[in-house]
This record gives C-alpha cells, sequence and structure tokens, in this order.
C-alpha cells in the first residue's frame, strides 16, 4: 500500500471508501441511464439530502458538546409547522426559514437546560421532544387552519426562490447545506469555542477542572445544532414540500441520527452518506415516474420503492457500525463532585 | 518529639500555624510547613494524617480556621484555586488529569488556548501550540514523536509529564504532586522522579510532593516533613535522617 494510504486515519480512509463507492453509483447511473437522468437524478438527490444533512451537521456539533439529542424528529415537524405558520403570517419565505431556525433554537435550549442544570435523562427528554413534536403539529394544524392531516401553501411565492433547470429546480438552498457543514467544520476545529466543545463531549470533569463552564458550553452547542434542525424543517416544508403535513419530516431526523453514527461524528462523513441516502430517495422517485415501471408500480410496488432509503440507512448502519472509538461520555449527564 | 530543622533554602510559601476542624474532628492541629525556593519537600504520612487536607489549604480549595500563609515573605491570602494559580502554585492532579481522546498539545493548552486574529475572528493558533507544547515537553526531558497524537497513546509516566510541563509553562514557581507515583509501574515512577529533579535542577523549580511511599520520594527529596493525626512530627533534611528511620517515624508515629 502507498504511504498516503497507509498514513490515512479511519476517517481519511472511511471519506475515501464513500466517495469511491458514491461515484461509482454515480457513474453506474450514469452509464445505464444516460447524462441527463444522472443529472436528474443527482438533482433530486441533493434535495432530498438537504434537510438529512442539516439535521445531522447540527446535531453533530450538539454530541461533540457531549448531549445526545434523538429529539430532532420532533424538532423538525415542530419548526415545519412554525415556518409555513410564518410564511403565510409574514409573507415571506426567508423570514419563515429563519422562524424555523429559531423554533429549533429555543426547543433545543430547553432539551440543553433539561440535560445540564435539570439533570434530566436525555434518553426520555428526546423521546418527548417526538412525541410533543407529532401532537403539536396535528394540534397547530387544526387549530390554525382547521385542516386535519396537512396544509399547502397556496401561493408559490411564499417558497424560496429557485432556478429551474432542464433537470429539476435547483434551490439555492441546497448549497446552504456545504455552507453551514463548513462553518461547523471550522468553528470545531479551529475556534476557542469549537475546542471547548469537544473537550465538554470528551470529558467534562476534566473541562471543568479547567475553568470551562461545561454546562454553558453545552448548551450553547446544542442551540446551534436545534437551529441546523430547525432549518431542515423549514427546508422541507417551505421549500421543498411547499407545505406542513402532520409528518413532513417522514423519520429524516432518525436519518439524521443514523448518518450521525455512520460517521462517528465526522461532518464530511456524515454529509456524505446524507448523500448517499438522498440519492437513494432520488432513484425510488424516479423508478416511481419512469415508464417502464409502471405495471411494477401499479402493482403495490410504489410501497416498496418508498421503502428504499429506509432500507438503504439499515443496511449502511449493518455494513458500517461506528468505527471510531468515541469518548464514552457523550450522552452522559455530568455534574460536578459526581 | 518534634524533630526541627531549618529547612535548605530561602522559604518561598510558609504556612504558619494551619488548623482545621471538620465537626469534632481536627484534621489539622496548628501545622507550621515551608517550602524553599529550589526544594523538593516529601509531604508524607499514612492515610488520614492531614497531607491532603494541608494541600488544599494551600492550593486555595478549603480555607483554614486559623493560620497564616506567606509568599516569600509576605502575607497573602488564598481563597479560591485562582488566587493559588496566581502566586505561583500549581496543583498536578494524580490519574484523569488528561482527556484521552485529545491530542497532546489540546491537552497541554485546554483552558488557556493561544489564538491569533484573522480579521473579524480569532483562531486557535495551532502552529504555536505545537510549537511551544513541543519544546516544553523537550525542556523537561521527554522526546515526543509528535504533539499531535491523542494524549493516550503516551503511558500514564509521559502524560504526568506532560501535565508537570504544562504546569511549569504557565507560571508555576510551585508544583503541588498529590500521590504522582501511587498508580504507575516501577519504570514510570523513575521517570517522573526524573522529572521532577529536572523541574528543580535545571527549571528552578520547587515541588511539595505528597505520598506515603518512602522509597519513592527519598532519593530525589531535600526534606521531608512527616505528619501524625494533623500534627507535624519531623521537618528534618534527607542527610540528617536514613530511609528506616523515616519510615519507622511514619508507621509508628513519633516516640512517646
Amino acid at each position: 500500500m502507498p504511504d498516503y494510504l497507509a498514513n490515512l486515519t479511519q476517517y481519511g480512509r472511511n471519506r475515501l471508501i464513500l466517495f469511491v463507492a458514491t461515484s461509482l453509483l454515480l457513474l453506474g447511473i450514469g452509464i445505464a441511464l444516460g447524462g441527463n437522468a444522472l443529472l436528474t437524478i443527482t438533482l433530486l438527490g441533493i434535495a432530498a439530502m438537504t434537510p438529512i444533512g442539516l439535521a445531522a451537521i447540527g446535531e453533530i456539533i450538539n454530541q461533540r458538546g457531549g448531549l445526545v439529542n434523538i429529539g430532532i424528529e420532533g424538532i423538525i415537524v415542530i419548526a415545519g409547522l412554525t415556518s409555513i405558520w410564518s410564511a403565510e403570517a409574514l409573507g415571506d419565505p426567508y423570514l419563515a426559514l429563519i422562524v424555523g431556525m429559531l423554533t429549533g433554537a429555543a426547543l433545543s435550549f430547553i432539551f440543553g437546560v433539561i440535560a445540564t442544570y435539570g439533570r434530566g435523562s436525555q434518553i426520555i427528554a428526546g423521546l418527548g421532544m417526538n412525541l410533543i413534536g407529532l401532537g403539536v403539529v396535528a394540534f397547530g394544524l387544526v387549530q390554525i387552519w382547521g385542516t386535519p392531516g396537512f396544509h399547502m401553501l397556496g401561493d408559490d411565492s411564499l417558497r424560496p426562490h429557485r432556478m429551474f433547470t432542464p433537470w429539476g429546480p435547483v434551490s439555492w438552498l441546497y448549497f446552504l447545506t456545504f455552507l453551514f457543514a463548513g462553518l461547523a467544520w471550522f468553528m470545531l476545529a479551529w475556534t476557542r469555542f469549537g475546542m471547548h466543545v469537544q473537550a465538554s463531549g470528551n470529558n467534562p470533569f476534566v473541562t471543568d477542572a479547567n475553568g470551562i463552564d461545561v454546562y454553558k458550553v453545552r448548551i450553547k452547542a446544542c442551540v446551534m445544532g436545534g437551529a441546523l434542525s430547525g432549518l431542515a424543517g423549514g427546508f422541507l416544508a417551505v421549500d421543498y414540500l411547499g407545505g406542513v403535513t402532520k409528518d413532513v419530516s417522514q423519520g429524516r431526523g432518525f436519518m439524521a441520527l443514523a448518518c450521525i453514527v455512520f460517521s462517528a461524528l465526522d461532518i464530511p462523513l456524515a454529509l456524505g452518506i446524507a448523500f448517499v441516502f438522498g440519492l437513494t430517495e432520488a432513484i425510488a422517485l424516479w423508478v416511481q415516474n419512469a415508464a417502464w415501471a409502471k405495471d411494477f408500480v401499479v402493482a403495490g410496488g410504489n410501497s416498496f420503492l418508498l421503502m428504499i432509503p429506509y432500507l438503504s440507512v439499515i443496511l449502511a448502519l449493518a455494513l458500517f457500525p461506528g468505527f471510531e472509538r468515541l469518548s464514552r461520555m457523550i450522552g452522559e449527564n455530568y455534574w460536578r463532585g459526581q | 518529639m518534634t524533630i526541627q530543622s531549618s529547612i535548605t533554602t530561602a522559604p518561598l510559601f510558609e504556612m504558619q500555624g494551619i488548623r482545621k476542624t471538620y465537626r469534632d474532628k481536627v484534621a489539622l492541629n496548628g501545622v507550621d510547613f515551608a517550602v524553599g525556593e529550589r526544594e523538593v519537600v516529601g509531604l508524607i504520612g499514612d492515610n488520614g494524617a492531614g497531607k491532603s487536607t494541608l494541600i488544599k489549604v494551600l492550593t486555595g480549595l478549603i480555607q483554614p480556621d486559623s493560620g497564616v500563609i506567606s509568599h516569600r515573605g509576605k502575607k497573602v491570602d488564598i481563597t479560591t484555586p485562582a488566587d493559588a494559580h496566581a502566586l505561583g502554585i500549581e496543583p498536578v492532579h494524580q490519574r484523569g488529569a488528561t482527556i484521552g481522546e485529545m491530542t497532546i498539545w489540546e491537552n497541554f493548552f485546554l483552558g488557556r488556548e493561544v489564538t491569533r486574529r484573522l480579521g473579524p475572528v480569532s483562531l486557535l493558533d495551532k502552529a504555536r501550540m505545537r510549537e511551544m507544547t513541543t519544546k516544553c515537553t523537550h525542556d523537561l526531558g521527554i522526546e515526543l514523536p509528535s504533539v499531535d497524537r491523542r494524549i493516550e497513546t503516551l503511558s500514564g509516566g509521559e502524560q504526568q509529564a506532560v501535565m508537570i510541563g504544562r504546569a511549569i509553562h504557565f507560571g508555576g514557581d510551585l508544583l503541588v504532586m498529590d500521590e504522582p507515583t501511587s498508580a504507575l509501574s516501577i519504570r514510570e515512577t523513575d521517570k517522573v522522579l526524573g522529572y521532577v529533579q529536572n523541574a528543580r535542577d535545571n527549571l528552578g523549580k520547587s515541588v511539595i510532593f505528597i505520598t506515603h511511599i518512602i522509597r519513592h520520594i527519598y532519593p530525589i527529596a531535600d526534606r521531608f516533613v512527616v505528619l501524625w493525626k494533623g500534627e507535624k512530627i519531623a521537618d528534618i533534611r534527607r542527610d540528617q535522617i536514613d530511609r528506616k528511620d523515616l519510615e519507622n517515624l511514619v508507621i509508628n508515629g513519633p516516640e512517646r
């Protein structure tokens, strides 16, 4: 093996494997279906990646700080509701996205306080967040619009601007995912706060002994992560779907958690696997609409196609379990003198 | 009977008449203690003798009921760990004082990071922190292949050494080491003792070395202070006592 391969860290090796595998997958699609289909599927894949990727990046910041919030699914659906509501109330899709982010930040702040000063169980609090999410959205739909189930934006001007290409629409929010991934990586790797986040997650005892306020660091990281989950919800509702349904997220919060486990808290890896999940969703969508698959879809294959993204999650987790040894203290509550 | 002798160099820190009681238990009963410049003092005694309490007073973790502390002849108040730090007192904790998953230089600078401004943002000055970590550990006599490795890849003694280097780097005149060798192998213990000697001989630091293992501290200490049930029963230079007598004193207490 050449030196530059032997010297790679496990993260580096897995990034390389994922990159090569994804490229081969895309190449295969390109050869089998032609360039236009490849571009269409890739765009669909990036669209489907966006919410998963945003939530995953947010939760990586949070988990690096030592809290584990399994409630991001709940945050996504609640942020979806508030962003659709504010899009109509404020008449501006960008303000609506900001409201979505603020919703996520506020919910995460509550979670963060419970998991630090409140000394509450993070699993229970996260679970609660998911259950509240289901309830709040169902209740909100009936209360605000009087429609159980779903509410669609009537006016397309309430959705963020999209570029139309021959291969499908391109939302500029796609680029936001990469921007936030870069910013999050930069913050964790190159700022004092980022170093304190990592220290708080790896060992809150030593971090505290070095004069760093672990609770404050954890809550800040949690709020940042929640804001990105909120943005994911806002994107899904205002941009991707153009409306809110009782289950606008369809498990994307959990898929983001799967990305995180797979990536062992590495942002490029999480983004890569989020793209692969998005791609499977895109392939499923593409097959649904393909002429040659019509008989199969009508005969009940539709449900099977919708299952593909989730099957790919299970497959990914089974084949590549968390590989890097992370601190056991992540997800454990901390209090001084314990 | 108290074996008394003057310290070997000019006093750096002096504690006089330190008394501390917990409810009705007397932890320290008017103890005098001093450490000189460039001096290694072995603070010894059996468990419960009051060693830790005395050191907690000096490092600002607890307040004595009465007693005076002076620094280079001047009376000082030490009420918090920050006060102690400002006076150059650096506790070097025993095990579990490092974050294994983080690199050596990150552990070295955690909480005291060096940054540089780049436009509106301030960034970690990693190059400088790496360089300073390498230099400090080198000065102390340990050679690390790379300060970018996780600190858990070092042995216990080497981690201890990095923490000693850190304490010295951040302005410590006096290193307070609580049982630094009790969890180490024989070879590792030798290394740590070497670093302590080096800190005194080449870097001019003073060290309080707390232990109940006399064979570890005997070869390198200038002086021993023996505590027994909250009282000082001996304060003696190494050339005035041999190891067996010192061990007897620690085990059997004062002759009556």
